[in-house]
């Protein structure tokens, strides 16, 4: 008895542990875009009128159903985690509906690095990827296609997407990022119809400067006055409080001295058409030693490197700094929100990028208009033809209107030419939207945000390879302040930002992990130096500075130079 | 009588069937979740793509551990590593001890039960909240600490940024969170220690300290030194979620370890660098293993007692 009662107890517990066997966690990453910089045309992105030739015409009529996969958008996922994802949302019946082609869309994994690998073990890919195959590929797109992961799609343009073709005709630079070295073309580009403003804003308390007397300052001296100003005036308050990487990295102060994240590609630049390191510059040396000064006069907080931007979110709402950065909605919109509540006069405004010394800003807060996320075609994707077709669509000009505002009269209205939301969709809750009550939200109870909301009818929200419009993103804040940060282009901003940029690269395999390693190593670097300096641990002068010059280069920033030269080099060759 | 292996261990069977049917999970669990893996450790021979497997993936041999070890970084990040090691071991181990020998004094049943009810608390909560609690504490205007420091008339400093306090409070934090876990072990030891020793202690003129220093010490040795051996295994394998947590740009000199690297390179980085990352995790393990047998070996001349 007593050996039969051990028998069974063993069974159960192997047996519980091959339960646990299924459930693993991979601290992979998620959703990363590479944002990359672009040269050249910022114009017309060809959308190139309505589909087709004689022979063919949407919607197609076919019964292959595709599968689409693609990276995560972690902003909607309170909603779309539970609600059954894309498939089940009005738009994508909109596009079944006008492309007559039936897409089950791939998005209901928990981790996007572990569901790739079950693709990429497993030899199966869905038909169509959307994926930034440099930052998520060991190799990028080349390995991707020497792999066999996914097909070379000049002749599947050539034959079925006559709308992406004229694209890329009349946007011959652009087209040229999406290309290998050897001309093959790899991919549908997520990209922006212009460039439009980076989404980390630096803001302020526009209500304190007003109460002050003050004007916004539009040079680096004038901000230094102006925060010694505020530390007087208001001693409880610290002047500025901008956390590490918003002030080292994605900050106004940062690109006004040339070393912003927005501007690089990984912190390098093009100038003259040699490459260069950003934080290797005598400008670089400049920021910081312009910050340590702040740091030495208390106008920069002492744990900026140790809170975060929601950290300092909180104290301007709570008025306890008067500058702060971060993302445009995670904590600007909201600071405006929550900060308006405790006081009626709060009120928040960006930054735009000083200038130093008087010069424009080289600089400033534009994203890239190619994002790096490709729609690929993949190589066991048995209709390839519909695939290349569904793609098309996208870059039809009645497919640009569907992918990015929904249903004329159903999500948006024409006014004066432009593309406008309906009001009720732009409402967070939006219990009044016609169709609400019948959709899959009904009895819903959690507060929905407006991008969660226009997710529903609108690809913009998504990571999709297609065209975004730029009239579309401003009307996803609630708040004027943030709508208004967003409405700048880089054209209407003082800067030569696109001079320097270096365009999306192609690298072979032994230059990417050249590059790589490099600048995990260089960024640790810079960030040390330039936080110790900061904080007063160490001096930025000439020996400190040359000091970390060679060791730079010791970290192989030669090597990554070299390595970006040649890229780009045979970029400009194509 | 020589009885052969085989027969002995069929006898043994025979009168302890349950046992060894008990143990059965336990070799399973072995088998799946620690020789299994042992396998993964060739990735760090190979430049590994996990589309092309092994039969693909490109034989580096050694250029990952000549990378690694011969790079800039290797002399600080090993110092790093062992300054973080030996601060632990040599600190929290016998907090432990010292916390364990004091409870044991303690006669007072209710007051020894909420001691070690509120020492082993932080060990359930998780280390994320337990190490934002501790940043929490030492914010420069809100925090805790700097509040007591200003009571008690110094100056407020931000103290996670401070590259001379940040070990302190690496270790500090870490006996905070695990002291009364800890303990549990030795408290065991020390309810086995026999009673007729004390007394005999007592008769001798042993007073609290004499008896803590000639019977109970010697009465949980061999727990110390197993415990010892095993913590000095784990040297090298100081683990990186702690430090993630806790350091920042400014203390990188003094904070950035091994492990952090390794995370960085292979799995916080955009390009997962597997074969770079297993390199630095084999080379690791490797040390360890080293450390292990050194230290059962000197424990078995010291002290005669010993893992194995």
């Amino acid at each position: 008895m007593k050996k039969l009662f051990a028998l069974v107890l063993a069974v159960i517990m192997v047996m519980s542990l091959m339960a646990a066997c299924g459930n693993t966690e991979n601290p992979g990453t998620t959703g990363s875009t590479g944002t990359t910089g672009t040269q050249g045309s910022q114009g017309s992105t060809g959308t190139t009128g309505t589909t087709a030739g004689k022979e063919f015409s949407y919607p197609m009529d076919t019964d292959v159903v595709l599968t689409e996969w693609r990276t995560p958008n972690t902003n909607i996922h309170n909603h779309y985690g539970d609600v059954g994802g894309f498939d089940a949302l009005p738009l994508a019946a909109w596009l079944e509906e006008a492309t007559g082609i039936k897409v089950e869309y791939v998005d209901d994994y928990t981790d996007m690095g572990i569901d790739l690998e079950r693709q990429w073990n497993s030899g199966e890919y869905e038909d169509i990827i959307n994926l930034n195959w440099a930052a998520n590929y060991v190799g990028g797109v080349d390995a991707a296609l020497e792999d066999e992961v996914i097909i070379p799609l000049n002749d599947v343009i050539d034959k079925w997407m006559p709308n992406f073709k004229a694209w890329m005709e009349a946007n011959p630079t652009l087209a040229k990022e999406i290309m290998t070295e050897d001309g093959q073309i790899y991919g549908i580009p997520n990209i922006n119809s212009k460039a439009d403003a980076f989404t980390h804003p630096t803001y302020y308390r526009a209500d304190i400067l007003e109460e002050m007397g003050e004007e916004e300052p539009t040079t680096m001296e004038g901000w230094y006055n102006l925060l010694k100003k505020v530390k007087a005036e208001y001693p409880d308050m610290v002047p500025c409080g901008i956390y590490s990487a918003g002030l080292l990295q994605y900050g106004a102060f940062a690109h006004a001295y040339d070393i912003g994240y927005a501007a690089a590609q990984n912190g390098f630049a093009v100038k003259d058409g040699k490459i260069y390191w950003q934080k290797g510059q005598d400008s670089a040396k400049a920021f910081i030693q312009e910050m340590a000064k702040w740091k030495a006069e208390g106008l920069l907080s002492a744990d900026w490197a140790i809170k975060g931007a929601a950290d300092f979110n909180k104290d301007i709402i709570n008025g306890d700094v008067f500058m702060a950065a971060g993302w445009i909605t995670g904590q600007m919109q909201s600071a405006q929100v929550a900060g308006r509540e405790l006081n009626p006069d709060f009120q928040l405004k960006h930054l735009n990028t000083p200038s130093v010394n008087g010069e424009a800003p080289t600089h400033t807060y534009a994203n890239a208009l190619y994002s790096g996320i490709v729609a690929s075609i993949s190589t066991t994707c048995e209709n390839v033809e519909v695939a290349a077709r569904l793609l098309d669509y996208r870059w039809s000009e009645e497919g640009f209107m569907l992918c990015n505002f929904g249903k004329e009269g159903v999500s948006y209205d024409m006014v004066d030419g432009k593309a406008v939301f309906k009001a009720d969709l732009l409402d967070a809750t939006h219990a009044d939207f016609p169709g609400h009550k019948e959709s899959i939200l009904e009895g819903d109870e959690k507060p929905w945000v407006t991008s969660e909301s226009l997710a529903r009818f609108s690809m913009g929200v998504w990571p999709f390879g297609m065209e975004k419009s730029s009239d579309y993103f401003p009307q996803l804040m609630t708040e004027k302040c943030c709508a208004d940060y967003l409405s700048q282009t880089a054209d209407s901003v003082n800067s030569k930002c696109w001079d320097n940029q270096l365009p999306s690269l192609s690298y072979s395999y032994d230059e990417g992990k050249i590059v790589s390693l490099a600048l995990n190593e260089l960024n640790t670097l810079f960030s040390t130096y330039a936080t110790e300096c900061i904080n007063g641990t160490k001096e930025c002068n000439d020996d400190t500075w040359a000091a970390f010059l060679a060791e730079a280069e010791e970290a192989g920033l030669l090597s990554a130079k070299m390595a970006i030269q040649a890229a780009y080099d045979r970029f400009l060759a194509r | 009588m020589n009885k052969s292996f085989g027969r002995r261990l069929g006898r043994d069977l025979k009168y302890n069937t349950a046992l060894y049917v008990m143990i059965i999970p336990v070799i399973v669990w072995y088998f799946i979740f620690v020789y299994k893996p042992l396998f993964g450790t060739i990735m760090a021979f190979f430049d590994y793509s996990p589309v092309r497997g092994y039969e693909k993936s490109t034989w580096v041999g050694l250029e990952y551990f000549v990378t690694y070890l011969g790079g800039r970084n290797f002399p600080k990040h090993l110092r790093n590593t062992l300054v973080h090691s030996a601060c632990t071991l040599f600190i929290g181990f016998p907090s432990a001890v010292v916390l364990a020998l004091l409870l044991n004094e303690v006669r007072v049943k209710w007051f020894k039960k909420t001691i070690q009810t509120l020492t082993y608390l932080p060990h359930f909560v998780s280390l994320v909240v337990c190490m934002q609690l501790v940043k929490q504490f030492c914010m420069t205007d809100t925090g805790l600490f700097n509040d007591i420091i200003v009571m008690f008339g110094g100056e407020r400093s931000s103290l996670l940024q401070n590259p001379s306090l940040y070990m302190p409070i690496y270790v500090l934090s870490g006996i905070w969170k695990e002291i009364g876990w800890s303990t549990i072990i030795y408290l065991a030891a020390l309810s086995a220690v026999d009673e007729q020793l004390y007394e005999a202690a007592r008769l001798d003129g042993a007073g609290r300290l004499k008896q803590a220093i000639h019977v109970t010490l010697p009465g949980i040795m061999p727990t110390l030194v197993i415990r010892f051996i095993m913590n000095v295994g784990t040297i090298m394998a100081v683990g990186y979620e702690k430090s993630l947590l806790l350091y920042n740009d400014s203390v990188m000199e003094v904070a950035d370890i091994i492990s952090t690297y390794m995370y960085r390179m292979g799995i916080g980085g955009q390009i997962k660098m597997y074969g770079l990352s297993a390199a630095v995790d084999l080379f690791n393990a490797l040390v360890n293993v080293m450390l292990v047998i050194l230290a059962n070996k000197l424990s078995r001349k010291l002290t005669e007692n010993s893992l194995w």
